[in-house]
C-alpha cells in the first residue's frame, strides 16, 4: 500500500517507522531536519514541502496513494491537505488527526470526504474517566462488538498462598495476558500470579471487578480528590469528562492563560491554580497530598513524571500519568504510574488499529504494543456460520470465542453460531500469523 | 564488535558471496561454450557458493540489522573479499602471483581497468569475460545489487550501507523503499548494457567482444578483450558508440531512471549535468585543436579520437584507440584535467565528480562576496537548492582526502624510484579508478612492472578511491571501534 503522511512530528515518525515494514511511506513536511533524521533512520520517501501548498504534490513522480495521512500539529493544515490533495492526487482513504472535538458533531468531515477521523485528546480524557468507573484498573479497553472489556490490573497483595491463572478463569472471565518484569506473555493456565505483575483480565464487569478485590488490596476503592497538573487543552478535556462523577477536582497550571480558559470551561466547578508545578509547598498547604489520586496530563513526559514520584511519596495510591514517549513505558510501568496514553502517543495507536482493522476484524495493541489482540464478529450471512474452528497451535496465543456473553474454548464448539465472537490475544511477535489465521478462517 | 554485530555482518556478507558465486557461474558457462576446461573454475565456484550457504543457512534464524558501523564494516570487508574472490580464477587459469591477481581483480571490481597481463588475447575467452563481468557488478555496485534483490535492509535499518557503497554525494530514492530504487537502477543499468552491446554488434564486433566491452563500457570500466584496446577494431562507428555510452554512463542514472520511468527529461537540466556535458565538449575540441594543429591530423580523425579519448578519462574509462600520450605535452595537460573533473554524481564513473567542484567553486564564490558585502546573507544554490553547510564541509573534506591520498601514493611511488609523470599519473589513474596514467603506465602499457607491494598498495587505492575516501578512512578512526 501507498500511504502519504502529511506532518513529520512524534505521530508521523512513529507511524511511518511501523507502516514502513509493509507498506511504501511517504512523508512530507517543512521541516528539513526533521525530514533528514527521517531519511537516515526509516527507508521511506522524505518529500520537503508544505503540506498546504499544492505544489509540493505536482511535484511527485506519482500519480495515486492509497491512504493519506494528515498528522500536523495543527486542525486546519490536516483538513486543507487532505482537500489539496485529493485535487493533484488520487486517494482512496483519507485519514486526519483533529484536537478541535467540534468537528466531531460537525458535517466538515463529510464533506471533505474523510474516512476517518482520530480525536486522541478525547479518547484520552475518556481512558482517564473509565479509571474512575474502575478504581483498580490500571486500563481499561472497551469494544464495540461486546460488552466486555480488557483491564489490567497491577497485582498487590499480602495473601500467603499464590493464586494460579485457571482459578480466576470462567465463562465470565479470562485471564489473557501478562506483564512480568517489563516482558508480555500469554500465560498457560497452570502458571502462578507473582505480586507486581500486571494481569490483563477480560470479561464482565462484575466478574472482573470479583478478581480484582483479591488481586489487588491496596487500591482504594473509591475515589473523591484528585489533583490535575496542567490546564491544557488535554487536562481540560480530562476534568470535564470528570465533572459528572461528583468529584473534588483540584488542578494546577502555571500558564495564567491556560488557567483563563481552562476556568471559563470547567465554569467554577473545578478549582484552578496557578502556580508553578516544582512548587513543592503545594502538596502540603494545598493540601494535596491528602488527594486519593493524582492525574500529570502535562505536555512533558518527564515532567509527568516526577509529578507522580512526588505524589507517591506523599503516599498517594493511585497516581496517573499522561504518556507519548513509548520509551518511558516501561519505567513507568515499573515505577508503579498508571500508564494513559497521551494525544500523540493515542493518535498512533488510534491511526493503526484503524487503518489494519478492516470491517469484519478489529485489531486492538495492548501493554505499550506488547500485546495484540483481534476480534472478529460473526455477522449474520456470514459464511463462516456452520463452520468450526481450528485454532493455530502457537504458544503465546490465546483463542476464545464469546457466545452470547460467555466465554468458550473455540476448539470446544462444535460449530460457528451467528452472533459469535471470535477473539484471539497474542504477543505481537505474533501479529502476521494470528492475522493471517483471522482473515482466511 | 560483539558476537551479535558478527553475525549481522556474516549474514550480510554471506548473502552478498552467494550472489557473486551465482554471477561467476556465467563465466564457467562462457568457458564452457568456448570449449574451455572449466573444472577448476567449477570446484571453485561450487566451493565459493557451498561456504556462505552455510553460513546464510546456519544464520538462517538470525534478523539481520546492520548499524551503521556494522554497515560500513561490512562494505569494507565485502569490497576486500570481492578481490580475493575474484583473484583465485585468475590465478587457476593464467598462473600469476596473488598479487597480480589481486590487483586485477580489484581494478575490475573498482572498474579501474589497470591491468597486469601484457597480452590480454593469449587469455581465455572465460577469464576475459570474468575480467569484463567483475567490471559490469561493481560499476553499479555489487551492495546496490545485493540491497534490490534480496531487499538486504531492513525497514527500520539505517540507509548508511547503500550510501556507503553508492557513488556520489547523496544518493537520492525515488520510491519510498531503497529496494524498488535499487532494483530500478539496475533495470536501467542492464537495458544500457543491452543496447550498447547490440549497437557494438552491429557496428562489425562478434558477440563475445560485443557483450565484453558493453560490460566495460556502461560500468566505465576499461577492460578489452584485446591488447590495442578499442583501437584494434579501426572502426569509427564503434569509437563513436563506445563513446555516446560511455558519456551517458557518466550521467546521474536517476536521471535515466526519470526519463524512463516518467518520460520527462528534467532529470536532465541538472546543473551537474550540463557543466559535465560542457567540459566534455570543451576539453574534447581542445584536445582536438592540439591534434590538428600540432600533429596536423586531418578534422574528423581528430575529433573523433578527442572526443573518444576525452568521453574515456572524464568517465573514468581507460579504453584508448590511440596512444595519446604521444600527443605531447599540451595534449596530455588537458587529459589530466579530464581525469581531475571525472563524471556524475550517481553514475558509475569515479574520480572527483562535477558536482562536488560545482559545490566548491560556488562556496569560493560566496565567501569572495562575504569579504566585500560582510552583512551580506548568502548561500550556495544548485538547481535552486541550498546546499547545507554540512555538505559544503564534507565535499571540503573528500577533496582534502583526495589529494592526501593522491598525494601519499604519488610519494610511495616516487619514492620507489618511478618517474615523476609515473609517480603522478599512476597515483590519479588508481584513486580515480580511471586505469591508465602516463610515462610507464600510460594507454598503450600495464601495470605488470610493478613489484608486489606495489600492487597491493595500488589495489587499496583503488578501493579506498571507489568507496569515496571516508568509507574506508572510518575504520581508521578511535571512534569507530570504541564500544563507549
Amino acid at each position: 500500500m501507498d500511504i502519504m503522511i502529511a506532518g513529520a512530528g512524534t505521530v508521523g515518525y512513529g507511524l511511518a517507522q511501523t507502516l514502513s515494514y509493509k507498506h511504501n511511506v511517504i512523508v512530507i513536511d517543512k521541516d528539513i531536519n526533521k525530514l533528514n533524521k527521517l531519511d537516515e533512520d526509516i527507508d521511506i520517501l522524505v518529500v520537503h514541502g508544505d503540506v498546504e501548498n499544492p505544489k509540493t504534490y505536482q511535484s511527485l513522480n506519482f500519480e495515486s496513494v492509497h491512504l493519506f495521512i494528515a498528522v500536523t500539529d495543527s486542525d486546519e493544515a490536516n483538513l486543507l491537505s487532505t482537500l489539496i490533495v485529493e485535487d493533484v492526487l488520487k486517494v482512496e482513504r483519507k485519514i486526519i488527526r483533529l484536537k478541535n472535538d467540534g468537528f466531531l458533531k460537525s458535517h466538515v468531515l463529510s464533506k471533505l470526504s474523510i474516512d476517518y477521523a482520530v480525536f486522541p485528546d478525547i479518547t484520552t480524557a475518556n481512558k482517564v474517566k473509565a479509571l474512575f468507573t474502575f478504581p483498580k484498573a490500571n486500563n481499561v479497553k472497551m469494544f464495540h462488538q461486546t460488552k466486555h472489556k480488557l483491564i489490567s490490573i497491577r497485582v498487590q497483595y499480602d495473601a500467603q498462598r499464590r493464586y494460579t491463572v485457571d482459578e480466576f478463569s470462567d465463562q465470565n472471565v479470562s485471564i489473557v495476558g501478562i506483564e512480568r518484569e517489563k516482558s508480555f506473555f500469554i500465560p498457560p493456565p497452570s502458571e502462578e500470579i507473582h505480586k507486581e505483575d500486571l494481569v490483563y483480565l477480560f470479561g464482565t464487569i462484575d466478574a472482573i471487578e470479583k478478581i480484582a478485590s483479591k488481586l489487588d488490596e491496596k487500591m482504594p476503592t473509591s475515589i473523591k480528590k484528585i489533583v490535575i497538573f496542567g490546564a491544557n487543552t488535554l487536562a481540560q478535556k480530562i476534568a470535564k469528562a470528570l465533572l459528572d462523577k461528583n468529584l473534588e477536582i483540584k488542578m494546577i497550571e502555571k500558564d495564567i492563560d491556560r488557567c483563563r480558559a481552562a476556568s471559563e470551561l470547567l465554569q467554577d466547578k473545578v478549582d484552578i491554580i496557578n502556580s508553578a508545578y516544582e512548587d513543592q509547598r503545594l502538596f502540603e498547604e494545598e493540601g494535596l497530598k491528602n488527594a486519593d489520586m493524582i492525574i500529570a496530563a502535562g505536555h512533558n513526559d518527564e515532567t509527568n513524571i516526577i509529578k507522580c514520584m512526588e505524589a507517591k511519596e506523599y503516599g498517594i495510591e493511585k497516581v496517573v500519568a499522561v504518556n507519548n514517549d513509548k520509551a518511558y513505558y516501561n519505567l513507568m510501568h515499573k515505577m508503579g504510574i498508571i500508564v494513559v496514553r497521551g494525544s500523540k502517543a493515542g493518535a498512533h495507536y488510534a491511526i493503526l488499529e484503524k487503518i489494519s482493522s478492516s470491517s469484519i476484524v478489529t485489531q486492538r495493541h495492548f501493554c505499550g504494543g506488547q500485546g495484540i489482540l483481534f476480534m472478529r464478529k460473526i455477522y449474520p450471512n456470514s459464511e463462516l456460520i456452520g463452520k468450526s474452528v481450528k485454532p493455530i497451535k502457537l504458544e503465546s496465543v490465546l483463542f476464545l470465542l464469546l457466545r452470547e456473553e460467555k466465554i468458550y474454548d473455540p476448539s470446544a464448539i462444535e460449530t460457528l453460531e451467528q452472533g459469535d465472537i471470535l477473539v484471539v490475544f497474542g504477543t505481537f511477535d505474533y501479529k502476521e500469523e494470528i492475522q493471517q489465521w483471522i482473515y482466511k478462517l | 564488535m560483539d558476537i551479535q554485530a558478527l553475525k549481522h555482518i556474516f549474514k550480510f556478507v554471506s548473502v552478498i558471496g552467494m550472489a557473486l558465486s551465482f554471477f561467476l557461474f556465467t563465466a564457467i558457462a562462457v568457458g564452457w561454450i568456448y570449449g574451455e576446461e572449466m573444472e577448476k573454475f567449477l570446484y571453485f565456484d561450487a566451493a565459493l557458493f557451498l561456504f556462505n550457504a552455510s553460513v546464510f543457512m546456519l544464520l538462517k534464524a538470525h534478523t539481520m540489522k546492520l548499524s551503521i558501523k556494522g554497515g560500513i564494516l561490512s562494505v569494507n570487508l565485502i569490497w576486500v573479499l570481492l578481490g580475493v574472490a575474484g583473484a583465485i580464477p585468475l590465478m587457476l587459469y593464467t598462473g600469476v602471483s596473488f598479487a597480480d591477481a589481486f590487483f586485477e581483480s580489484v581494478s575490475g571490481f573498482t572498474t579501474t581497468g589497470a591491468t597486469i597481463f601484457t597480452d590480454i588475447e593469449s587469455l581465455p575467452k572465460s577469464i576475459l569475460y570474468l575480467r569484463s563481468l567483475m567490471h559490469w557488478l561493481g560499476g553499479m555496485g555489487i551492495i546496490v545489487l545485493g540491497v534490490g534483490l534480496f531487499s538486504l535492509i531492513n525497514p527500520s535499518g539505517s540507509m548508511a550501507l547503500f550510501k556507503a557503497e553508492s557513488t556520489g554525494i547523496k544518493m537520492e530514492k525515488i520510491t519510498p523503499k531503497v529496494k524498488d530504487t535499487a532494483i530500478r537502477l539496475w533495470g536501467i543499468y542492464v537495458l544500457f548494457t543491452v543496447m550498447d552491446a547490440i549497437a557494438l554488434k552491429l557496428a562489425g564486433m562478434n558477440v563475445f567482444d560485443a557483450v565484453n566491452h558493453a560490460f566495460s563500457t556502461i560500468s566505465t570500466g576499461g577492460f578489452s578483450t584485446k591488447n590495442a584496446s578499442l583501437g584494434y577494431f579501426h572502426s569509427n562507428t564503434i569509437v563513436w558508440i563506445t563513446t555516446f555510452f560511455m558519456i551517458i554512463s557518466g550521467i546521474n542514472f536517476l536521471a535515466h531512471l526519470k526519463l524512463f520511468s516518467t518520460g520527462r527529461a528534467d532529470g536532465y537540466k541538472r546543473e551537474e549535468v550540463l557543466w559535465y556535458l560542457l567540459i566534455f565538449v570543451v576539453l574534447s575540441l581542445l584536445l582536438g585543436s592540439v591534434d590538428v594543429f600540432v600533429d596536423y591530423d586531418n578534422y574528423f580523425h581528430a575529433l573523433t579520437h578527442s572526443f573518444f579519448t576525452i568521453a574515456s578519462v572524464l568517465t573514468t574509462t581507460g579504453f584508448a584507440t590511440l596512444d595519446y600520450a604521444q600527443w605531447g605535452h599540451m595534449a596530455i595537460s588537458i587529459i589530466f584535467v579530464a581525469m581531475l573533473v571525472g563524471g556524475n554524481a550517481g553514475s558509475t564513473a569515479g574520480g572527483v565528480k562535477v558536482i562536488r567542484y560545482i559545490v566548491l567553486f560556488k562556496n569560493i564564490a560566496v565567501q569572495m562576496k562575504k569579504i566585500l558585502h560582510p552583512n551580506a546573507i548568502l548561500g550556495v544554490f544548485i538547481d535552486g537548492q541550498k546546499v547545507s553547510s554540512p555538505i559544503i564541509t564534507s565535499t571540503t573534506g573528500f577533496i582534502f582526502l583526495f589529494v592526501m591520498t593522491n598525494m601519499l601514493v604519488t610519494l610511495y611511488l616516487f619514492g620507489r624510484g618511478y618517474d615523476a609523470m609515473t609517480a603522478v599519473s599512476t597515483a590519479l589513474a588508481t584513486v580515480g579508478n580511471i586505469g591508465p596514467g602516463f610515462s610507464l603506465t600510460g594507454p598503450a602499457d600495464n601495470y605488470a612492472f610493478f613489484s608486489n607491494a606495489d600492487k597491493f598498495i595500488l589495489s587499496i587505492a583503488m578501493i579506498i578511491g571507489r568507496l569515496e575516501f571516508y568509507t574506508v578512512f572510518l575504520l581508521f578512526s578511535k571512534s569507530f571501534w570504541k564500544k563507549f
